[in-house]
C-alpha cells in the first residue's frame, strides 16, 4: 500500500491594487529557491515568464452547504484546482493571488469546504500587502483592506521608503488593532525573506500548539512591531483613529470543561459566525493530558488533540477572536463560565 | 480475457475512443496514443495539458489545452481551429453538423461549419456546453442555471435557472430533457417541453461519466456501487421513476460506463480495474475481468461492438476482445 501523496501547500496573496503583490509574486516565481510555483490570478497582468504555470481564474463565488455549515466558497478554483492537482509532479506550491477588492473569506473557505480541494492540498498561509501610505485611506474608505488584514498571517508593510517614521507607526498600530497575530514585515519592494511567507503552515493545528510563538505576541515579544504603547486589545483603543471597524478580543482562562466550552463554541459560531474572521485556540481540557488547538473561519471550526503538556507548562487555556461588532466582556464571561 | 493490446500513458486517461480501426486514448499530459494494428503511435495535440475532450461527429477529436489551444485531430492530421488566449478552455462541444462551441470564462465562442465565428457573453462562467442532437440549440451551463441559445439567431436565450455548478450536460435523442451531471453528488435535468426540472439524489459522489444507449432509451451513469441507468421511454422521462441498478459492487464503486453500440449491454470499469458487462434485458452478466491495475476513467467500444478501450487513472490502458 502507497502513502498519500503530500498535500500540496497554498499561499494566499491578497491586498489592494498597487499595494506591491505583482512585485511579490514576481520575485517568488524568479528568485532561485528550488520551488516550481503554479500561480492563480485574476488577471495576468505582469506576471511570470514563459514556462510558469499561471492559471487565470474568473472569480466565481458560490454558496456551498456542506451538512450544517453553509459558506461561500470560489466555485472557480475548485475547478482550477481540480485540473492542475491531474498532475501535481509539475509543481510543489501553489500561489493564489486575489484581487485588490477581494474579501479573503471565500477564498480560505474553499479550503475547508470543498472534499477534493481538502484531499490534495493544505493552505499554508494568507500573506497580505498593504503600501504604508495608502493604508489610511483604503481602512477609512470601507473596502476590503480590513478584512485582508484580519484573515492576515503575514503583513507586508510595503513602501515603507514613501513615509515618515511617524506615519509608519500610525499604519502598523492601525494593523495591530484589527490584528495583533499577524507576523507583520515592514519593505520596500516587497524585499521579503522569502522563507518568512512560504511554507510556513499558519494553518497547521500542529503548529498551533506552540503557544509561545503565536499567543505571546500579545505582550510584545520580538515577533512584535509595535512598540510599548501597544494596548489594541480587549476593545479598547490606543490607535489614533479607529479606521476600520474590525476588533480582535483576546481571552485567558484556567482548565476548561469541555462539556461546557463545545456546545458554546458551536453555538457562538452558529450564531455569531458571520461576524468571526477568524479564531485560534488552545485549551488545557479537563481531564486531558495534551493540548487541545482550535482554528476557524467564519462557522467552520476544526480542532485537534496535540501534543501533551509539558511538565512544566501552565496549563492555561487561550482564545482568540478577530472580527466585526464582537462583545468582547461577554465573550470573556463566557469563556470563564467553561473553566472546570 | 483477450487482451489486444497494452500501454502506459504516463499520466491519467482522460478518454478513450476509436478512430478508424484503431484505439486512442488521450493522456492529461497532452498526448494522444493511438494503438492499431500497424502498431502504436504518439501525438503531441497540446503543449501542456488537455483540459477538455469531445468527440467529433465524424471521426476524431477536438480538444482543448493549457496552451489555450483548440484541436480537432483525425486519423491522418492535427489542426488548430482556434486559439483562445491566457485563460483556460473550460468546456467545449461540437454539434451534429460539426459547429463547435467552446467557453472561457464568461465568453462563448461558436464556429459554425463555413468557419465563421460568433462571440456570446455570458453572465457568470460558463462550465459545461451541449448541443441538442439537431445541432440547433447550444445550452450553456453556467453557475446559476443554463441558457439555452439558438443557433443563427440573435436575441436573449432561454434560461433555466438552478443554483449549482454543472460539470457536463447532454440531450436526450429526442431532444425533450436536458440532463446535467453537477459538481455535488446528483444529477439535474430538465424536461424542456413543460418546462420542468427534477433531481435524482443519491450518488455516493458526482458523476463523472455517462453514456446513452444507441436507441437513446438509457442513461447510464456511473458513482455509485453499480451503473444506475434511467429510463427515457415515458412521456415524463425519468421522473418519479427509480433507476436500473446493474453490477452493483458496494467495495469499489463504478468509476466509468459505456452502453454497447448494437445490443442491450453496458460495459461498467470499477476504482479497482475491473470490466463487466451488464444486460440490460435480464439478469445476464458476462464478467470481463481484471483489465487495468487501478481505477478506469474511460471506456469506449469499438463501432463494430467486438472490442472494448479502457483506460485508467494511472494511465495504465488498454484494448480487448469482447465476444
Amino acid at each position: 500500500m502507497t502513502a498519500a501523496p503530500e498535500k500540496i501547500p497554498v499561499t494566499v496573496l491578497t491586498g489592494y491594487l498597487g499595494a506591491g503583490k505583482t512585485t511579490l509574486l514576481n520575485r517568488i516565481l524568479t528568485e532561485g529557491h528550488g520551488k516550481r510555483y503554479a500561480v492563480i490570478v485574476n488577471e495576468f497582468g505582469e506576471i511570470g515568464i514563459d514556462n510558469d504555470l499561471i492559471v487565470e481564474s474568473e472569480e466565481e463565488i458560490y454558496e456551498m452547504n456542506n451538512g450544517c455549515i453553509c459558506c461561500t466558497v470560489r466555485g472557480d478554483l475548485i475547478g482550477v484546482l481540480q485540473k492542475l492537482l491531474r498532475r501535481p509532479g509539475r509543481f510543489d506550491a501553489i500561489m493564489l493571488e486575489t484581487t485588490g477588492l477581494a474579501d479573503p473569506a471565500p477564498v480560505v473557505q474553499t479550503f475547508f469546504m470543498d472534499e477534493g480541494v481538502r484531499e490534495r492540498t493544505t493552505l499554508d498561509s494568507v500573506v497580505t500587502v498593504v503600501d504604508a501610505l495608502h493604508l489610511p485611506l483604503r481602512l477609512a474608505d470601507g473596502s476590503e483592506a480590513g478584512s485582508q488584514l484580519a484573515f492576515a498571517d503575514v503583513v507586508l508593510v510595503n513602501k515603507t521608503d514613501l513615509v515618515s517614521p511617524q506615519q509608519l507607526a500610525d499604519v502598523e498600530h492601525s494593523i495591530a488593532h484589527i490584528n495583533p497575530y499577524a507576523a507583520v514585515y515592514r519593505t520596500r519592494q516587497s524585499d521579503i525573506d522569502l522563507s518568512r511567507i512560504l511554507a510556513i503552515g499558519a494553518f497547521d493545528l500542529e503548529r498551533l500548539d506552540d503557544a509561545d510563538r503565536f499567543f505571546a505576541r500579545d505582550h510584545g515579544d520580538a515577533g512584535h512591531v509595535h512598540d510599548e504603547h501597544c494596548a489594541h486589545r480587549h476593545g479598547h483603543d490606543a490607535a489614533p483613529q479607529h479606521l476600520a471597524d474590525i476588533v480582535s478580543v483576546s481571552l485567558q482562562a484556567g482548565e476548561i470543561d469541555g462539556n461546557l466550552f463545545f456546545p458554546w463554541i458551536h453555538k457562538l459560531v452558529d450564531e455569531q459566525g458571520e461576524r468571526i474572521l477568524r479564531m485560534k485556540g488552545i485549551l488545557a481540557l479537563q481531564g486531558e493530558p495534551r493540548k487541545y488547538v482550535i482554528q476557524g473561519v467564519h462557522m467552520i471550526v476544526e480542532s485537534e488533540h496535540q501534543r501533551p503538556w509539558g511538565e512544566n507548562q501552565a496549563r492555561t487555556s487561550r482564545l482568540v477572536f478577530i472580527g466585526r461588532g464582537l462583545d468582547a466582556a461577554a465573550l470573556g464571561r463566557a469563556f470563564e463560565h467553561c473553566q472546570a | 480475457m483477450q487482451t489486444l493490446s497494452r500501454l502506459d500513458l504516463g499520466s491519467a486517461c482522460l478518454a478513450a475512443g476509436y478512430i478508424a480501426d484503431m484505439a486512442y486514448f488521450v493522456a492529461a499530459d497532452g498526448v494522444m496514443h493511438v494503438s492499431g494494428p500497424d502498431g502504436r503511435q504518439a501525438r503531441r495535440l497540446h503543449e501542456g495539458d488537455i483540459l477538455a475532450v469531445e468527440r467529433l461527429p465524424a471521426g476524431g477529436l477536438l480538444s482543448a489545452g493549457e496552451d489555450g489551444r483548440i484541436v480537432a485531430t483525425t486519423a491522418q492530421h492535427t489542426s488548430c481551429l482556434a486559439q483562445a488566449g491566457n485563460k483556460w478552455v473550460s468546456a467545449l462541444a461540437v454539434a451534429a453538423d460539426g459547429a463547435i462551441a467552446y467557453g472561457v470564462g464568461r465568453m462563448v465562442w461558436l464556429q459554425e461549419v463555413d468557419g465563421s465565428w460568433s462571440r456570446h457573453p455570458q453572465a457568470r462562467s460558463v462550465e459545461a456546453l451541449a448541443f441538442d442532437p439537431a445541432g440547433r440549440t447550444l445550452a450553456i451551463g453556467l453557475y446559476d442555471g443554463v441558457a439555452l441559445h439558438a443557433r443563427g439567431q440573435d436575441g436573449p436565450p432561454r434560461l433555466l435557472p438552478w443554483k449549482g455548478v454543472p460539470t457536463r450536460m447532454s440531450f436526450s435523442a429526442d431532444g425533450r430533457f436536458l440532463m446535467l451531471a453537477m459538481r455535488g453528488p446528483e444529477l439535474h435535468g430538465w424536461h424542456l417541453d413543460a418546462p420542468r426540472h427534477f433531481r435524482m439524489l443519491g450518488y455516493p459522489g458526482p458523476v463523472t461519466d455517462w453514456s446513452w444507449t444507441p436507441d437513446g432509451r438509457w442513461l447510464a451513469t456511473n458513482a455509485a456501487a453499480g451503473a444506475a441507468l434511467w429510463s427515457f421511454d415515458a412521456d415524463a422521462g425519468p421522473i418519479g421513476q427509480p433507476p436500473l441498478e446493474l453490477g452493483a459492487r458496494p467495495q469499489h464503486g463504478v468509476t466509468a460506463v459505456a452502453c454497447h453500440p448494437r445490443q442491450p449491454w453496458v460495459a461498467i470499469g470499477y476504482a479497482d480495474g475491473a470490466i463487466v458487462l451488464e444486460s440490460l434485458e435480464g439478469d445476464r452478466r458476462k464478467i470481463i475481468g481484471q483489465a487495468g491495475r487501478d481505477r478506469l476513467a474511460a471506456l469506449a467500444w469499438h463501432p463494430d461492438g467486438a472490442q472494448l478501450a479502457y483506460g485508467s487513472q494511472s494511465g495504465d490502458c488498454g484494448a480487448i476482445l469482447v465476444n
